[in-house]
């Protein structure tokens, strides 16, 4: 029987093909989209979940008091120290991770990106294994361990053990020194919050730095505690506090208070926003987003297929009531619709597994996310069966309902039935309008909102600024500097240690008698002037050929008066504070106006420009080019550069560009969002067309009756277009407060966010509409200008 | 074998009662050839598809070898449909995605009848009718007559005891239509009982019985 209704299928397949056709892309389109979505966000989900004992891992962070935004994902020396102390730790491992670096391998000196410090808990915390040489060897000073891929790419096959790589500089350190090879390690694994191409030692020439760390209150090592099962981490970071509170480095100068807490490992990746992490996190917001829009898109693909699967039944009822009368039962006719339908699902889910591999390279490309299918994973798996459930599930109970309706046979038979009338088919065809127009006011709000976040005034110009990093701080770069300065493409050049959106240093403020720390930068004056950052004060005097001193933001400058009074108390309380052993007093010069440091997602808080012209602000030159000349500008920084470091490579970036990478998740919601609508739009164009066509072919001989009793074609159009235009407007009165719901939700993550607007509602409104009169149209016209008497034959 | 008493068809729209059938009292017995005729819309169709379970009566009495068929159940009637009734339509009505062998088939498959079972009795089918060459060829590649033709063969295959007939010959040339008519004859000779719904008072003779009905109202002659 089974076979029996699969040639049947077949048949029907290859005789229908434009229909069978249809019907399959739209449920490829919305299965591969789904699928993409569904195990992009479970890969997502399952980051470091690969590490045997991720349940009891946690990362320490401490947070100074009183300065709550922006945590770090670096904490305190300290925290490794209170390890030993604390029982319920069975595992405790501190290292540091330099994002880019400079390397050397014998004369050529290159970029060399994830460098880890670690020790040997390290290794064993995460699961680090070698492929070649003995890891314990990373206790030895000056051992690294490199990566397969490292030693494929340098080494090309050639053994590397016992050659010597030299640091020439990782994020705060120069010339580190020699390293030698002592192994090759796997590759990390691609689901983890980390990544490591070289390994090295802390002992030797980093060991001064790390044996320092206890006593300072600088955060420049992550910590990551193992915990005993069973064990409350709050309690540890309680017993952490004590530890804390304690030690003789709480009452050095800086913040006195700290919030010790551990988060679990697993929660990283998708949880945690912090400064520093060790790789760009996701946003959590969007996964959440993404399930949604995944399960939407396969909604609107299925209510879709149902759709054109119930029409292609009414065309069909006079088969099926033929087979009644001979014989068949109801059970036996929903079994054949339901092995037909089946068929189209499994089909559909094979080439969307196929599209999905096709579309993997352009969906990273485009989406700038890394998705792959991990076809070893049974996740893959359980998302491919739970499609075909769903797909015939809900295909089942729509038929079912449809089927069983009809009681009469002869209803059928004589095709009494119509398309106009059904209600399943109204309501299946309104759901799917509706969810296109929240997916299309959804995407009209998110651009909106990232134009704005991207559009409104900064504080500073971010147009046309070049940034170089420099790593070689041997040579005074004010050479270069000058140097670049009499190009005459170069606007101007500027000098500081971290620029927007990476994250910059604190500054306490007690010491100026008010709570929290203020973020600050090293930078120069000249600094100031290629940014475009306005000084509201300038109280900088105008004879000094060095400009030293603070330049605080607008937000500070306000708490300072409110506070004080007048900047002359505020001077005098700095002035009555004592100074500790090396710090010196530095003077406010100016005011800036406020600006976003980091990004729209948080206000303006507390900000300070630290101005001098020693050579570590050089970290990151500033080149202002002159407008329009972007090509020629950049051609004219790089032949200085060559001229000034030969044998160094050039990196660079623009700020623009940097600025609009805080931005990524939102981008790529907006790019996911568009993409889906423009899908989701596509389905329902199939759906639509194939419907209209259906309706349109029924009402052959309704048309041309009206036609030969003197109805012109225009006349027909709007008779038939008139009850879409009410479907449509159906569905955008429903559409419309989810969608509002919704995109106020969304909202709320942002400080600072766009108006929700009418007419988002109502240019998605106006294109749905447009859509569906183009596409009924289009079938219409068709029927519409066909001779009536062939219209009346057709009967 | 059938018996119909009183039986009333009608349709109610807002103040209205059409009637289709009204007061229809029938008795027809196994082995009859019966020609129901009347003019377009007496309830020719109506009839017939009530005797063939298709529809039902709205008013009166129906009974099918003795069992009264208001009171069967959708299970009995579908038993029915599969041993005791089979249909030829005016549109022939073959499935258009299987050839005539698997037309032919189709009954048999929702009987539930063995494959080799299947091969045999269709085999003698195609035998019988002469279209043992056309077997694998599909409805739309065959003349009318030998459309409807595969039609009758698939409503005989079950062997049923009653053969419903609505204007077999309505879509056919007249040499074709004779030839499906000389053949329902050969049928009933066989014993089966046949009734058909004609417009051709040519085709109605060949029945043994003309049952001629106008709007409504059955008038025997």
């Amino acid at each position: 029987m089974i076979l029996y209704n699969l040639k049947i299928t077949l048949r029907r397949l290859f005789n229908d093909k434009a229909f069978s056709t249809i019907n399959v892309l739209g449920l490829v389109i919305g299965i591969a989209s789904f699928l993409i979505l569904f195990i992009y966000v479970s890969n997502e989900k399952s980051f470091d979940k690969h590490f045997d004992d991720h349940e009891n891992i946690y990362r320490v962070t401490s947070v100074p008091g009183g300065h709550d935004n922006a945590p770090w994902a670096r904490s305190l020396g300290i925290v490794h120290t209170a390890s030993a102390t604390i029982p319920e730790i069975e595992l405790a491992t501190q290292f540091t991770h330099c994002a880019v670096g400079e390397i050397q391998i014998g004369e050529n000196s290159l970029q060399q990106n994830n460098v880890l410090s670690v020790d040997e808990a390290f290794i064993q915390l995460f699961e680090v294994e070698a492929k070649v040489g003995n890891l314990s060897e990373i206790n030895k000073p000056n051992t690294v361990f490199v990566t397969e891929d490292f030693a494929k790419k340098h080494f090309n096959g050639v053994n590397p053990v016992g050659q010597n790589i030299s640091i020439n500089a990782l994020q705060y350190v120069r010339n580190v020194g020699d390293y030698e090879i002592r192994g090759i390690v796997k590759n990390t694994h691609p689901k983890t919050h980390f990544k490591y191409e070289l390994l090295l030692s802390q002992k030797g020439g980093l060991q001064e730095r790390y044996e320092a760390q206890p006593n300072r209150k600088t955060q420049w090592l992550y910590n990551y505690y193992k915990l005993q099962k069973g064990v409350e981490p709050n309690l540890v970071a309680e017993k952490l506090k004590s530890f804390w509170d304690a030690s003789s480095v709480k009452q050095t100068r800086g913040p006195q208070e700290y919030n010790f807490a551990l988060l679990p490992m697993a929660d990283i990746h998708l949880k945690s926003d912090y400064r520093f992490e060790l790789r760009e996190s996701s946003s959590k917001i969007n996964i959440v987003l993404f399930i949604v829009i995944s399960f939407v898109i396969l909604l609107v693909s299925l209510l879709n297929f149902t759709n054109l699967t119930i029409a292609k039944l009414i065309k069909r009822s006079k088969e099926l009531g033929l087979k009644k009368s001979i014989g068949a039962n109801q059970v036996q006719i929903i079994r054949q619709v339901l092995v037909e339908v089946l068929f189209f699902c499994g089909l559909a889910v094979v080439l969307s597994l196929l599209a999905v591999e096709a579309a993997k390279p352009f969906v990273n490309h485009f989406f700038e996310i890394e998705f792959n299918v991990y076809y070893s994973e049974p996740v893959v798996y359980l998302s491919i069966i739970a499609v075909l459930i769903i797909c015939l599930g809900l295909t089942a109970i729509f038929v079912s309902v449809f089927l069983l309706g009809k009681n009469s046979t002869i209803e059928i038979l004589s095709e009494r039935s119509n398309y106009s009338g059904n209600y399943v088919l109204k309501s299946l065809l309104v759901g799917q309008v509706a969810i296109v127009i929240i997916l299309m006011s959804g995407t009209f709000l998110v651009n909106k909102q990232i134009n704005f976040v991207l559009n409104q005034p900064l504080g500073f110009d971010k147009e046309n600024v070049v940034v170089l990093h420099s790593k070689d701080l041997s040579k005074d770069p004010a050479v270069f500097t000058s140097e670049l300065q009499k190009q005459s493409m170069v606007a101007s050049v500027g000098m500081t240690a971290q620029h927007f959106g990476y994250p910059s240093q604190r500054l306490p403020l007690d010491g100026l008698g008010i709570d929290g720390t203020a973020e600050f930068v090293f930078a120069n004056y000249d600094y100031l002037k290629t940014m475009n950052i306005n000084l509201i004060e300038n109280w900088i005097s105008p004879s000094a050929d060095t400009v030293r001193g603070m330049v605080i933001n607008n937000h500070l400058y306000k708490r300072l008066l409110e506070r004080h009074g007048t900047m002359e108390a505020v001077n005098a309380y700095g002035d009555s504070e004592p100074l500790q052993p090396g710090e010196e007093r530095i003077g406010f010069i100016g005011v800036a106006e406020d600006f976003n440091y980091s990004s729209a997602h948080e206000p303006v808080g507390d900000f300070a420009f630290w101005l001098d012209e020693s050579r570590n602000r050089a970290r990151f030159i500033h080149v202002r080019l002159g407008e329009g000349s972007l090509q020629a500008g950049m051609d004219a920084v790089k032949t200085t550069w060559q001229q000034y470091y030969p044998n160094q490579e050039l990196n660079y970036f623009f700020i623009d560009e940097k600025i609009a990478q805080q931005y990524k998740a939102e981008t790529i919601l907006s790019r996911i969002l568009s993409a889906f609508s423009i899908i989701g739009i596509l389905i329902s164009v199939i759906g639509i067309s194939a419907l209209s066509l259906f309706i349109s072919q029924q009402r052959t001989k309704e048309i041309g009756i009206r036609k030969v009793n003197g109805a012109k074609v225009s006349e027909i159009l709007v008779l038939l277009n008139f009850n879409f235009i009410k479907w449509v407007v159906i569905s955008f009165v429903i559409a419309t407060p989810i969608a509002w719901f919704a995109m106020n939700k969304w909202l709320e993550n942002f400080a600072y966010k766009t108006a929700l607007n009418w007419w988002i509602f109502a240019l998605a409104g106006f294109v749905a509409l447009g859509i569906a009169l183009l596409t009924v149209s289009w079938q219409s016209w068709r029927a519409a200008s066909k001779n009536p008497v062939e219209a009346l034959r057709y009967e | 074998m059938i018996q119909l008493k009183k039986i009333d068809k009608y349709y109610d729209a807002k103040f209205q009662r059409t009637f289709v059938l009204k007061g229809v009292n029938l008795d027809i017995e196994q082995g009859e050839f019966i020609s129901i005729m009347g003019p377009s819309g007496s309830g020719k169709s109506t009839l017939l598809n009530i005797i063939g379970f298709l529809d039902e009566p709205s008013q009166g009495e129906y009974l099918f070898l003795g069992d009264p068929a208001n009171k069967l159940k959708e299970k009995q009637k579908v038993q029915y449909h599969r041993s005791h009734i089979g249909f030829i339509f005016q549109a022939f009505h073959l499935i258009e995605e299987l050839n005539v062998y698997e037309n032919i088939e189709t009954p048999l498959v929702y009987r539930g009848v063995k494959g080799k079972e299947r091969k045999a009795l269709v085999a003698d089918m195609l035998d019988r009718f002469n279209i043992v060459a056309k077997k694998d060829l599909f409805p739309s590649q065959l003349s009318g007559g030998q459309q409807q033709l595969v039609a009758i063969a698939r409503a005989i295959i079950g062997k049923p005891k009653l053969l419903l007939a609505d204007e077999p010959t309505g879509n056919l040339h007249s040499e074709q239509g004779e030839m499906i008519m000389k053949l329902l004859k050969k049928l009933n000779d066989e014993g089966m009982t046949i009734i058909q719904v004609t417009h051709s008072k040519e085709n109605a003779e060949y029945g043994d019985r003309i049952i001629t009905l106008k709007d409504g109202y059955v008038r025997e002659k």
